[in-house]
């Protein structure tokens, strides 16, 4: 049979499809990347805008006020919570002294914020009595004995040169020693006061107790008594 | 027609192929960073706000919420500087009125003492002192009733035959170490 050529029809191939829609597809694509990237970089541009805008909010001035301020309320918490009472760490010292004992140098060392260390130079009448003196400090909850030295027996010679009497011991015999003892901050803190309140007469209150702040006065002077 | 000849179809294929390789692919690697940048940008921008609605936070409580007599008392407490001789002047008055006898009174300059106690400078006052036991323990007590702290951080007495007792003992008070803040 012969081919008829029927006019207005035309051969279209796949390959040539193919083509044509690859290449729009890349154009359209090309096209549709650029406007996404230009709007991004638009997004980056406000984005960066903004950020420099906070940046030029931020005031360095007051951030260092402020950071001196927080600073300065910390430094003074620190110490506020490492101060002792030196009239406490005496009161203790006194409580733990038996009546014929005597004092004859007392030093205190603050070593850090944390401890005191006192020395107490001290003479007593007899030997009895130093041993006393030591369990009494040995027993206090204060103060912390961290040694006894220095033992020092001073007696005056009897009048009888052949100890007939056999008194080892004259009346005026004096036995000294050192004690050094450790105290920590946390048991003599001090105590701040209560500002005095009006005289309970113009209150028209009758009570015998003290009042408030003079009963904490009374415990920050002495508080470890024996 | 022109458009379907095979020199054409090579041609636009080539563009096609050239156009995805040398700029689509490129720009997606592109976008992706820009994405990233403007990620990090709004997470930086977000912890500056943070930042800057904090310190707002702060400066308002400094200003509106702390009483000047708070700050004042705060400033007396630990002082940018400390005047040793107004310090002194305090020190003798409290002699006076615990009624001891003011012999000595030295002072040092401060010395910084950040290691240990934080930003504070420490200053040191040497004094001699008699009196009777009662009157220094009188006076040690208004060295801690004092708005600024007083501490003692050496105390050496000495008994003597009479009441009066010699006590050598050091104060140290606080100054703030500003220039750590700089």
């Amino acid at each position: 049979m012969q081919k008829e050529n029927r006019p207005g029809r035309r051969k279209v191939y796949v390959g040539t499809i193919i083509v044509q829609i690859l290449f729009f597809a890349a154009v359209v694509a090309a096209g549709s990347v650029y406007a996404y990237e230009s709007k991004l970089n638009s997004n980056l541009d406000t984005e960066i805008l903004g950020l420099n805008t906070s940046i030029a909010k931020f005031n360095e001035t007051e951030m260092r006020r402020v950071l001196a301020f927080d600073t300065r309320l910390i430094a003074v918490g620190y110490r506020l919570a490492h101060s002792a009472s030196i009239v406490s760490l005496l009161a203790a010292v006194e409580g733990s002294t038996v009546k014929d004992v005597q004092i004859t140098q007392l030093t205190i060392e603050r070593q850090d914020d944390k401890n005191f260390t006192v020395t107490a130079d001290l003479k007593t009448p007899s030997f009895d009595m130093a041993l006393f003196q030591r369990q009494i400090l040995e027993g206090t909850d204060t103060l912390v004995v961290s040694s006894i030295s220095d033992l020092n027996l001073k007696n005056t010679p009897p009048s009888d040169p052949l100890f007939r009497s056999k008194e080892t011991l004259s009346d005026e015999v004096i036995v000294s020693f050192k004690a050094a003892l450790t105290v920590d901050v946390e048991k003599i803190r001090h105590k701040v006061s209560v500002p005095e309140l009006a005289p309970l007469d113009e209150l028209n209150v009758v009570d015998e107790q003290p009042a408030l702040g003079a009963a904490m006065e009374e415990a920050n002077v002495n508080p470890n008594a024996i | 027609m022109m458009i379907n000849s095979f020199f054409t179809q090579i041609v636009m294929t080539a563009i096609a192929l050239g156009v995805i390789f040398f700029y689509v692919q490129p720009t997606f690697t592109n976008i992706g960073e820009i994405q990233e940048s403007i990620l990090l940008y709004q997470t930086e921008r977000g912890k500056v706000n943070e930042v800057n609605i904090k310190l707002a936070n702060h400066t308002r409580r400094l200003n509106d919420e702390m009483s000047q007599s708070d700050i004042r008392s705060l400033m007396t407490y630990l002082p940018d500087t400390v005047d040793h001789m107004a310090v002194s002047a305090d020190i003798l008055n409290m002699a006076v009125e615990a009624d001891v006898f003011l012999e000595s009174i030295r002072s040092n300059e401060g010395v910084s003492s950040s290691l240990s106690t934080g930003p504070s400078i420490k200053h040191t006052f040497v004094l001699g002192i008699t009196g009777t036991y009662s009157n220094i323990k009188a006076f040690l007590a208004k060295l801690e009733q004092n708005n600024y702290p007083l501490e003692t951080h050496n105390f050496v007495l000495s008994a003597s035959e009479t009441d009066l007792m010699k006590v050598t003992l050091s104060v140290v008070t606080y100054s703030f170490n500003n220039s750590i803040q700089q």
